[in-house]
């Protein structure tokens, strides 16, 4: 599987898993357990995505856009980190 | 939840899922007045929302314009380095500057983007040998062509994307109003690749301020739920609608509803909305 076929899936699978749980819990009255674990599932989807680009790309040994990759992902996590503290 | 008020958020979500699909623009100009305005949301409340209302659609439709190869996940990673560095830079500058010299500043881009994508056709520069770090392809299926461009002036794109994180940062209006217009303008990347990319680049972007907004409590997980259904729903309407759509009438409708974002921003500055 190429690079964009991975990160496309990534991206479609959690999705589907995210809003799954979202329409079940918004179902079942609001339920906040399923609403709380749709919605990171949905909201972090992103980040997985540029993960899998990132290795699929080291896979594929381009480096130049590997680091590029590793570079954006850093940039999000360290933001998100230092956003919550 | 009142049947209603969830009918409400899903056909909100939906309306703004298709803006960022056709568009690559992130609804949050749209969102946050509407959830305020419509729904009685705070305003930060309403930002939680729409962020991951962005989210929901930039996912949805950019898992369908990646596969297809319309997004152009190596550039999109590459100026989301540059829009990440402006974001920090304008939200140290914003602190100096008054809110309605940024936003006119804003418009002002928008408007001339608007106008030149409006006067000028689209220039789009085929790979002289077809291999190359900056060279691309992807498949037109409103005529079934193959399109081949190379990326320009990479240095002046990063650089204008820098603004466009900056002037995100400090309006709080999405930066795909600047990246797209940025990307095909200076870049001369094809509208469709252009939008779809910018499409992808959100959803990123966006990731931060949700997860944030999630961690911290603040978000309301059933408005959260039902927009992100209905962005969603929307992105997927959207992006089979950008992908039959011709380019020439792609590039004039972005410039429309650039200009119809201006009038927008322009009406907060002047207090009316």
């Amino acid at each position: 599987m190429n690079m964009n076929k991975a990160t496309a899936w990534t991206l479609r699978i959690g999705i589907v898993i995210g809003l799954v749980l979202i329409a079940a819990g918004l179902a079942i009255s609001d339920d906040n357990d399923l609403l709380y674990w749709g919605l990171l599932i949905l909201i972090s989807s992103p980040l997985f995505a540029v993960v899998v680009t990132f290795i699929g790309l080291v896979t594929e040994k381009d480096w130049f856009w590997a680091g590029i990759a590793g570079l954006v992902m850093a940039i999000v996590v360290s933001g998100a980190v230092i956003a919550m503290i | 939840m009142e049947i209603l008020i969830l009918i409400g958020l899903i056909a909100l979500g939906a309306g703004a899922g298709i803006m960022g699909a056709l568009f690559g623009l992130g609804g949050g100009v749209i969102f946050v007045p509407v959830l305020m305005l419509v729904f009685g949301l705070a305003p930060a409340d309403a930002a939680a929302v729409s962020l991951v209302g962005i989210v929901a659609g930039s996912v949805g439709a950019s898992s369908v314009f990646i596969e297809k190869g319309l997004a152009n996940v190596r550039l999109g990673l590459l100026l989301e380095v540059t829009t990440t560095i402006g974001a920090i830079a304008g939200a140290i500058i914003a602190g100096y500057m008054e809110d309605w010299i940024l936003s006119l500043i804003f418009c002002a881009v928008m408007i001339y983007s608007a106008v030149r994508m409006i006067l000028s056709p689209e220039k789009v520069v085929e790979p002289k040998d077809g291999e190359g770090r900056m060279c691309f392809t992807y498949k037109d299926e409103a005529n079934d062509d193959d399109i081949s461009y190379e990326v320009q002036n990479t240095g002046a794109g990063g650089a204008a994307c820098v603004f466009a994180g900056m002037m995100s940062s400090m309006t709080g209006v999405g930066g795909g109003a600047i990246k797209v217009p940025v990307m095909n303008l200076i870049m001369h990347v094809p509208m469709k690749a252009a939008s779809s990319t910018s499409s992808y680049m959100i959803g990123i972007t966006a990731f931060s301020g949700a997860i944030t907004y999630f961690f911290s409590g603040h978000l309301d997980l059933a408005f959260a739920g039902a927009v992100a259904i209905g962005a969603f729903i929307g992105a997927l309407a959207g992006s089979y609608l950008a992908r039959r759509l011709n380019t020439k009438h792609l590039r004039r409708y972005f410039s429309v509803v650039l200009l119809f974002m201006s009038a927008l921003v322009l009406l907060r500055v002047g207090g009316i909305l």
